[in-house]
């Protein structure tokens, strides 16, 4: 398995074209999400030149993870569009504060796994150990992420023996058909 | 926000709170969580929201095969403003009967004397919070309506 972060810019050639494609499948074709999308593409408003991704590839060098860091001192996925799942609270708005979205790792590769049953493969825990990683090194301090509520119980597991823990930042809301919720991600205490 | 409102499915009190805790001004912390004593916790009347089963249990409940085991997540919300809200796996095994399998989530901070438990003691704490609840028959109710 391979772990590859940085900007588009900064990715190899052709790497952060074929993570849009790999969003498409995961999160319109397999997972449904109502996107607005192109050609089999998904990329949205918060792809900028300095969002910094975290791609996952195996042995064959496709595609098997993803996932997207933004600092909340710019605009981000929670701040601009859910800013109702924080119960009240001001969206953060700091460098010490990052975004975690797009958090996929289904290998389509792999006849045993599905967008759900990810949760407890190896990928996932060294693709959200990476993506934290990467997030500390860019001067993170927490991370919040918008997420579908079974995600949560995948942080409680991966993070349970690591220094960092997760706790919902409201009460999950419908959106699209799909219950959501605001997760925090501390990483000091 | 998507609310089961065929029938009751508020959870009783479990004991009567007195009017000093009533009082008391809930607010959302800097951290996103809601800080309030055990005795507050107690006072507060839980709303179902939504209770969904878990993917693989999904497609087997609703072919022909019905599986000895379904598991399943519900998530319930306090009725006051900010929302407190605490969800938690479940699992039926054989007859109908519902029991907790994971410790209870929840976007809330218990405190002793003022002081944070801690996010190390705070879900077993929860734990007994939730299981003091009738919660079962109201996700029961729920999954067999929703899944049919």
């Amino acid at each position: 398995m391979d772990l590859i972060t940085g900007t588009s810019g900064a990715l190899p050639d052709g790497l952060f074209s074929e993570v849009s494609s790999y969003r498409h499948r995961v999160f319109v074709d397999t997972l449904g999400w109502d996107l607005d999308t192109e050609d089999g593409v998904e990329s949205d408003q918060f792809d900028r030149p300095d969002t910094v991704y975290v791609v996952a590839r195996d042995d064959q060098g496709n595609i098997n993870g993803c996932a997207r860091l933004l600092p909340t001192n710019r605009p981000y996925l929670l701040g601009d569009v859910f800013p109702q799942l924080l119960n009240g609270l001001a969206p953060p708005c700091s460098a010490e504060v990052w975004e975690i979205s797009r958090f996929a790792a289904v290998d389509f590769n792999s006849h045993t796994s599905s967008p759900l049953g990810q949760f407890s493969s190896p990928v996932t825990v060294k693709l959200l150990e990476e993506t934290i990683a990467c997030a500390i090194a860019h001067g993170a301090k927490r991370l919040i992420t918008v997420s579908p509520i079974g995600v949560e119980r995948l942080l409680q597991r991966i993070l349970r023996h690591t220094p960092f823990h997760a706790h919902r930042a409201g009460p999950p809301m419908i959106v699209g058909g799909h219950p959501i919720f605001a997760c925090w991600i501390e990483l000091a205490d | 926000m998507n609310h089961d409102e065929k029938k009751s499915t508020s959870i009783p009190l479990v004991r009567q709170p007195s009017s000093s805790l009533r009082s008391r001004f809930l607010m959302v912390s800097e951290d996103g969580r809601i800080r309030l004593s055990f005795a507050e916790l107690i006072s507060i009347r839980f709303t179902h929201l939504i209770s969904g089963l878990d993917e693989g249990c999904a497609e087997a409940a609703s072919g022909d095969v019905s599986p000895t085991t379904i598991c399943g997540y519900t998530e319930w919300i306090s009725d006051c403003d900010p929302r407190l809200s605490i969800g938690w796996d479940w699992l039926i095994h054989g007859r109908n009967l519902l029991r907790r399998i994971s410790e209870p989530r929840s976007n809330l901070m218990l405190q002793t004397n003022l002081m944070d438990v801690g996010h190390v003691q705070l879900p077993a704490l929860l734990g007994e919070f939730v299981d003091t609840l009738k919660w079962q028959s109201i996700v029961l109710s729920h999954i067999t309506s929703r899944y049919r």
